[in-house]
């Protein structure tokens, strides 16, 4: 039983800083590490209890691990994520006023993407820095973009688009719905903001899957390929992300 | 005065300020805890540092260090000391700044499980040059260095190391190395800057000399630890440091 917090925990947390965002089955393995390293008993039973564990000590700290799905492949993935309710001060620390700003726009402009693509291509955000004041140049800004890409907050996709990452998602959920109220989706299925998936063909309606969450609902028995709201043929193919036409 | 909530904020965001620092590896400067956090209440730094510590200890494991002062000080003809020197009625003004090091017991430790991505490399190297460092009477000129460089075979677009000019900077850059230009003697040669290398504040609270040695014993191989150490604080005319 890992009943008290412990090195077990510090040592899972310690490696956890470094990655912010890794799968459930990765989450699985360090835990037995984190276990044998202390010999601790390990259970895959007391996974559970032992992120609740860590969690009632991180929202001291104004952290928690939260659990969501890559939207990209579905899968099960842990963050370590901020909590408080300043959501632009906690960038504070790791970027300067600028580089914030900068982000800030990029955000916006993946956002607000026409035909729900909710994301930038790389011309399109290299332009933003000159236009900031003072001026981040574009080879400062293309810099800076790869430090959003290796920092976790974007993902940037081999046709060379920029979009959110299950991080940026998760940590930002509250700034998002707030500022981008009009523009944030939310899946139909688990209610989590979707920014990749499939929509339903009729225009207003409202219906959105992520692509794991389509295929969960329609693999149902007897869910029909029909749009859970207005009920018109379900065809996959009309897209959210990069791929939306 | 700040109130119980204000206090609270503080605290945490120092907590996050240090853990992003040392994600960075970069050094959490008294300077920025005042400027990015305490802003208008400066007298609360005691305060807020010991409650921010007892929670990094408690949750994390690991416990705001200061970073020592660097050696350069002492150093004969550098800058830096010529320039103490002339200063010698003001007291010297050093920036305190900190890391973050760890607490978890040696044992409990699980270094496989924290991915190093392209860390690893990196740091092989970096325990080379400190070695190089430590047995040359903890001091290394820029010369000589290039000239170890040399006989390793590390040039400069080394296939696992990359850059080595680069990786210095960022070992200097993180506080594992502590470069120092020197005064030049000549003033014919002044176009050319010369440097030495010391062991940087981080290197020092993160890597003890102890851990050094047993790395040049793993790469030397069949020597027992006690007479090579004995060895190196002959030839480097250093007594080692045992924390």
């Amino acid at each position: 039983m890992t009943s008290a917090y412990g090195d077990t925990h510090r040592l899972f947390l310690q490696a956890s800083i470094a990655e912010r965002i890794f799968s459930e089955t990765a989450a699985e393995e360090m835990y037995r590490k984190a276990c044998e390293a202390t010999s601790v008993e390990h259970d895959t039973e007391d996974f559970d209890d032992f992120m609740a564990a860590l969690n009632d000590r991180l929202h001291r700290v104004d952290m928690e691990f939260r659990k969501s799905h890559d939207e990209e492949n579905g899968d099960t993935v842990w963050a370590l994520v901020n909590t408080n309710g300043d959501e632009v001060a906690k960038l504070a620390t790791e970027y300067s006023p600028n580089e914030i700003a900068f982000f800030k726009r990029i955000l916006e402009l993946i956002v607000t993407a026409d035909a729900e693509a909710f994301s930038v291509s790389s011309i399109s955000a290299l332009r933003e820095g000159p236009l900031l004041k003072p001026q981040i140049t574009k080879t400062a800004a293309e810099e800076l973009l790869q430090k959003f890409v290796d920092d976790k907050w974007l993902i940037r996709s081999s046709s060379g688009r920029y979009s959110l990452s299950t991080r940026a998602i998760l940590e930002l959920q509250g700034l998002l719905k707030e500022e981008f109220e009009d523009y944030i989706l939310e899946c139909t299925l688990c209610y989590e903001i979707v920014t990749k998936g499939q929509r339903c063909k009729t225009a207003n309606c409202k219906a959105r899957f992520h692509n794991h969450c389509a295929e969960v609902y329609y693999n149902r028995s007897n869910n029909n390929k029909a749009c859970p709201v207005c009920s018109t043929e379900w065809t996959g193919k009309h897209l959210i992300g990069e791929k939306a036409k | 005065m700040l109130t119980e909530e204000e206090f609270e904020r503080k605290v945490k965001d120092v907590v996050r300020l240090a853990l992003c620092s040392e994600l960075r590896r970069t050094p959490m400067r008294r300077e920025d805890i005042l400027k990015k956090v305490l802003v208008n209440h400066p007298r609360a730094y005691n305060q807020v540092m010991e409650a921010a510590d007892t929670r990094l200890r408690e949750v994390f494991g690991m416990t705001i260090a200061e970073l020592p002062t660097k050696e350069r000080k002492n150093v004969i003809g550098s800058t830096a000391a010529r320039r103490a020197a002339a200063n010698k009625d003001k007291p010297t003004t050093y920036v305190k700044s900190y890391m973050l090091k760890n607490i978890i017991a040696q044992e409990h430790r699980q270094p496989e499980m924290i991915n190093w991505k392209n860390d690893e490399p990196a740091m092989g190297l970096l325990m080379v040059i400190l070695s190089l460092i430590l047995v040359h009477g903890r001091v290394l000129t820029d010369d000589q260095l290039k000239h170890y460089f040399r006989r390793l075979y590390l040039t400069e677009d080394h296939e696992v190391f990359g850059n080595i000019s680069e990786a210095v900077n960022t070992f200097v850059k993180q506080g594992y190395l502590d470069r120092v230009k020197l005064a030049s003697s000549d003033s014919s040669q002044s176009d050319k800057d010369h440097y030495e290398y010391y062991c940087g504040p981080r290197a020092k609270v993160e890597i003890k000399e102890s851990s050094m040695i047993g790395f040049i014993q793993t790469i030397l191989g069949g020597v027992s630890l006690e007479n090579l150490s004995k060895q190196i604080e002959r030839a480097s005319g250093t007594e080692l440091r045992d924390e």
